[in-house]
């Protein structure tokens, strides 16, 4: 068919709109486009919500985690702060407990030794009376003794003896 | 052709594929009602699979998507993502990304015949189809528009520039009007249908080519070749040209709805 012939021809023209093809298109496009806003288009924006809800509640639970973390690490640190602190003081107790110790003992061996000391002196100051007590008795009866045989004196009454031998006594002590 | 000068007696001339025959096979009388069954079967068709491959894409709509859901989401993403909310902002696109995706899988199939083995024939190559979808494009964004900012508003959204010395305006009214208002339809109705129309005259006039000089048993047969790899090439470059007309139609479609849309010029 030469073009001459085709434009003469009854028939279908490319630049035609056949009323029947208009109307299968519209009815088919509407079918298209009202089944898949009813049924596709949203069941898609749901996937996407879902799938954006999901990204972004795991985003928040990877941030709670990490407060988390971190409150657990400060909790953690204040802990180790603590017992460092705790330590200190122990160690500061105990060295003031050590020092309290050793005043105590010091005390207590210097009172020991003062008593010992004390008891020493008063030992020694008692024996010291007793031998001047006996010295005195022996002495008073030799010289007693002595005077009577170089004087005849006697020297029998007490009285008379008591008084002799003090002032010989006090001639000694002078 | 080449071997169209010394064509021996019994063999018939090479005769260019008709516009007829390709794109009007099978009209129903003379085809004012329906110009080719066979188009409007696959038109049918075409919608029947797009309804049935989303639905089994979007039957379970999972956080971890299977691999239909996955193909189904990646061309609805793209159009709702990559046209809807890159043109008409977050809102407006969400509202507009349904429509506009079933406008593009809608053309790119109805292209896509044009490849498929046996179908051979792209629905968008007969004008009615184009013509209507611009036609609804067009009634959609004026409609949108005059609802938005009224009637006298939208022509004045439409047609007046601001900041245009006042006489340019006896210039740039009309045409803006024109160009704009009038001139729109025509130009998404006949690029969409041109394209496909051309399109196909050229894989069928190469493939045509291809089996005349194959069956010519002579010396120059062996120049088959040539059309044959012209019909391999042109069949990529139909697929190439299938999608990018579905995309831009779509995308002329969410630019004309934003402008409807816009506050200001």
């Amino acid at each position: 068919m030469s073009s001459v012939q085709y434009l003469a021809a009854e028939g279908p023209q490319p630049l035609g709109v056949p009323i029947g093809e208009l109307i299968i298109s519209i009815i088919a496009f509407a079918v298209l486009v009202f089944v898949l806003a009813k049924y596709v288009w949203p069941m898609f924006e749901k996937a996407y919500a879902a799938r954006t809800e999901a990204i972004e509640g795991g985003i928040k639970k990877a941030e709670q985690a990490q407060n988390e973390a971190k409150a657990a690490l400060e909790q953690y640190n204040q802990q180790l702060a603590g017992a460092r602190e705790e330590a200190a003081k122990i160690r500061e107790d105990a060295r003031a407990q050590a020092q309290a110790i050793k005043d105590d003992m010091l005390a207590s061996a210097k009172a020991e030794a003062d008593r010992i000391a004390a008891a020493g002196q008063a030992q020694l100051e008692s024996q010291r009376a007793q031998i001047v007590a006996e010295l005195r008795g022996d002495l008073g009866r030799t010289s007693v003794d002595l005077a009577s045989k170089v004087v005849g004196e006697s020297l029998e009454d007490d009285a008379l003896k008591r008084r002799t031998v003090e002032r010989f006594l006090a001639d000694l002590e002078h | 052709m080449i071997s169209a000068p010394s064509v021996p007696a019994y063999r018939a001339a090479f005769e260019p594929p008709d516009v007829t025959h390709s794109f009007f096979p099978d009209p129903i009388g003379n085809g004012t009602v329906i110009s080719s069954v066979k188009a409007m079967v696959l038109l049918v068709l075409g919608v029947v699979l797009i309804i049935a491959f989303f639905m089994a894409a979007s039957r379970r709509a999972a956080v971890q998507p299977s691999k239909i859901q996955f193909a189904g989401e990646s061309v609805y993403g793209f159009v709702r993502n990559g046209v809807a909310i890159e043109i008409l902002g977050g809102p407006n696109g969400r509202k507009w990304a349904g429509f506009l995706c079933t406008l593009f899988v809608f053309i790119f199939v109805m292209n896509f015949w044009e490849l498929v083995p046996l179908a051979q024939l792209p629905v968008t190559s007969h004008f009615a189809v184009p013509a209507f979808l611009a036609v609804l494009v067009w009634l959609i964004y004026n409609i949108v528009g005059i609802r938005k900012h009224g009637f006298f508003g939208y022509l004045k959204l439409q047609t007046y520039i601001p900041g245009v010395p006042w006489p340019m305006h006896i210039l740039l009214i009309p045409i803006e009007f024109l160009s704009n208002i009038v001139l729109r339809p025509f130009t998404l109705a006949v690029r969409l249908f041109a394209n496909m129309f051309a399109g196909h005259m050229l894989v069928v006039v190469a493939a045509a080519g291809t089996v005349y000089l194959f069956t010519d048993w002579r010396a120059n047969s062996i120049f088959f070749v040539l059309p044959f790899i012209a019909s391999i090439g042109l069949v990529f470059f139909e697929l190439m040209i299938c999608g990018l007309q579905a995309y831009v139609f779509t995308l002329l479609a969410a630019i004309y709805l934003e402008g409807s849309l816009a506050d200001s010029h």
